[in-house]
């Protein structure tokens, strides 16, 4: 056999194609009785909390109710999850948790280094740059 | 009141009064069971399993696809569910994939060598790949026993929305790893697309979104083992004037890391270039190069006739 | 605003210099500064890009062609009579035809001869089953006016003789240092990345 094969695997890319939302679970865990679960329990009884289940279908809610402060945890196609605990916040403060739980992919949060802004796995379209392969009319001449 | 206590049969034995109560708990145990199997069954019945309903909604399935069939994708035959589950689905949607992942590469690259076209279609859609598109489709194993979830008390319909592949004892007999089981189950999924499908195209559309979407760089696939003689074989073949390397530029030949430049041309066309720190690295690959220009060669968008190759170069 | 003018003046007269329009194809041909062609390094004004018309130019990339397989690098004698990229390819690759009549050549190969028969060949095959110590490949090439990896190709030594030399080998790489033996293992493995993408 002339040609041999390496054995690759394909590279996912959401968002190529079809695009799920990797936050498939919320869960809002509140406790009856104290204070700061104020505004999760002002959240859960007012139209938000329905207006958020009809606009997102494709993520499964599911409402806990346990002693101790007010948590709303993610679950992510990735394995991850991601808990933010909600005390003391009022009804808006809530929701812009909620909105960041549904914003985030899952992956652990890290620092980008300077330059470090481009992230792909495809090739360079113009190749990297040689010295041997410039142009020789503008080649730097020693 | 534990149920887990149900399977100590000492302990069962040694309390005769007691016994009694478990009994009646074992019954309402095997009716929380047949629940299960009755939902899962019954189309006509409306499912409303939560995380069911979020599946079929991230995924965008057509409506016509009903919440039983989608739970039926999702069981296995070792779960243990008799009569309804993934098996004939799967067969069908394994093929429905091969059709598909084929096609679209033999349009796309219609020289691939046939090692390498198998290759690629093993990329897009081998079990390890299926199984992570279907986690990345939210598809949560079923990890609890029926005995753990009825202690919970949990909600008969939860278990329905996820992949349900083994049975209270675990049978390492049959080597069915969860991988497996979720490479089945999105099988199914496709399969089960195709069955509320009027033409192929809905099913396509579905395929190329999750699975023809993926990344892949069909030049990795390859390793040469005599790329010089290939390409002469190759030349000779299509006519072309015998290959023939040329040194195009070097650097610090006679230094620690010298860099050499080497094109494969025939007549005055550039076939092939490599670099390389030894003229023989470079030329060999140069030669290389210029195979991969032609194996991996793309027809433009809406060209006509497009060239089912030869194939590959024997030498 | 005398200054902007000279600049505006210079600009367009240094684009001759810039762009090249006598091919079918407007070609960058050099580097896009108004001020000092050759290096910006010392120019105290710093960088100042020329004001090239917008439009289609040809600006080849600086960097080699391998491993690429896209519409500009792929040969033309590769594509099927059906592309449609075959009118644009010779104006991407003019410089190439000039190139390899300059380059030097890697091994200067003559025109095949052919002059063995089969005779020679069966003669040759004999020669290496009966003696292989004295009929090596280098003293049949040298005998029949071929190369040795022609006699290879046609040949085959005795099974003995190749158990009998594999062995002597095996016995040298047993003999090896850690370190030399560490050393070929590595070459091994870069030489298999010579024929990869």
């Amino acid at each position: 056999m002339v040609v041999k094969v390496l054995r690759q695997t394909s590279i996912a890319r959401n968002g190529v194609g079809a695009f799920v939302l990797p936050c498939k679970k919320i869960t809002l865990q509140y406790c009856n009785w104290g204070g700061s679960s104020q505004g999760l329990r002002d959240f859960l009884t007012s139209n938000r909390m329905i207006q958020w289940a009809e606009k997102y279908p494709t993520i499964q809610f599911e409402i806990v109710r346990k002693s101790g402060h007010p948590v709303i945890k993610g679950d992510y196609v990735n394995g991850r999850n991601k808990a933010i605990c909600v005390k003391n916040l009022n009804i808006d403060n809530v929701e812009n948790k909620l909105k960041l739980i549904r914003d985030a992919s899952g992956e652990q949060l890290r620092h980008r280094t300077k330059n470090d802004n481009v992230d792909t796995l495809n090739d360079s379209v113009r190749g990297i740059w040689s010295p041997l392969h410039l142009s020789p009319a503008i080649r730097h001449k020693v | 009141m534990s149920v887990l206590k149900l399977l100590n049969p000492v302990r069962v034995r040694g309390f005769a009064s007691c016994a009694r109560l478990y009994q009646s708990e074992l019954s309402s145990l095997k009716e929380y069971k047949n629940t299960i199997s009755t939902l899962l069954k019954n189309p006509a019945h409306e499912l409303t399993s939560p995380n069911l309903v979020a599946l079929h909604s991230r995924l965008r399935l057509p409506q016509g696809l009903s919440y039983s069939l989608l739970s039926r994708c999702l069981t296995c035959r070792s779960s243990g569910e008799v009569n309804y589950d993934n098996v004939s689905l799967n067969i069908f949607g394994k093929s429905l994939l091969t059709l598909a992942v084929t096609s679209e590469l033999m349009k796309k690259y219609p020289r691939l060598p046939g090692v390498v076209l198998n290759a690629a279609v093993d990329a897009y859609i081998n079990d390890h790949v299926l199984s992570n598109v279907g986690r990345s489709w939210g598809i949560e194993p079923e990890t609890q026993s029926v005995v753990d979830r009825y202690a919970k008390k949990e909600n008969v319909t939860i278990t329905l929305g996820k992949l349900r592949y083994f049975q209270n004892s675990v049978d390492e007999l049959h080597n069915f790893t969860e991988n497996n089981a979720m490479a089945v189950a999105v099988r199914s999924i496709f399969a089960a697309v195709y069955s509320v499908d009027k033409d192929f195209n809905q099913t396509h559309k579905f395929i190329a979104d999750h699975i023809l979407s993926r990344k892949l760089d069909v030049k990795d696939l390859f390793a040469f083992e005599q790329p010089t003689r290939e390409l002469a074989a190759l030349c000779r073949r299509q006519g072309l004037e015998r290959p023939v390397s040329k040194l195009l530029a070097e650097n610090g030949r006679l230094s620690k890391s010298p860099l050499f430049i080497v094109g494969v041309f025939s007549g005055e066309e550039k076939l092939g270039e490599g670099y390389g720190s030894s003229l023989k690295e470079a030329k060999a690959r140069a030669a290389t190069d210029a195979l991969l220009k032609w194996y991996c060669y793309e027809p433009v968008h809406g060209q006509q006739n497009v060239v089912i190759d030869q194939g590959e170069v024997l030498v | 605003m005398v200054r902007l003018f000279s600049t505006s003046a210079r600009a367009a007269k240094d684009l001759s210099k810039i762009i090249d329009k006598s091919g079918k194809l407007p070609k960058i041909v050099g580097p896009a500064t108004i001020y000092n062609p050759k290096s910006s390094a010392s120019n105290y004004k710093g960088y100042l890009k020329a004001k090239i018309p917008a439009g289609l130019y040809y600006d080849p990339a600086p960097s080699s062609i391998h491993g690429s397989t896209n519409s500009e690098t792929i040969p033309k004698s590769f594509l099927p009579a059906t592309d449609p990229r075959h009118d644009i390819i010779d104006d991407l690759t003019q410089g190439n035809a000039e190139i390899s009549r300059v380059a030097p050549v890697l091994h200067e190969k003559g025109e095949k001869t052919y002059h063995l028969k089969p005779e020679d060949i069966a003669e040759i095959r004999r020669l290496r089953l009966e003696d292989p110590v004295k009929n090596s490949r280098k003293a049949l090439a040298k005998k029949f006016n071929c190369s040795p990896l022609f006699i290879s190709i046609v040949s085959e030594p005795p099974k003995e003789r190749k158990t009998e030399m594999n062995q002597v080998l095996e016995t040298i790489k047993s003999q090896w240092h850690p370190k030399r033996a560490l050393a070929r293992a590595e070459r091994k493995k870069r030489k298999e990345l010579w024929y990869r993408a």
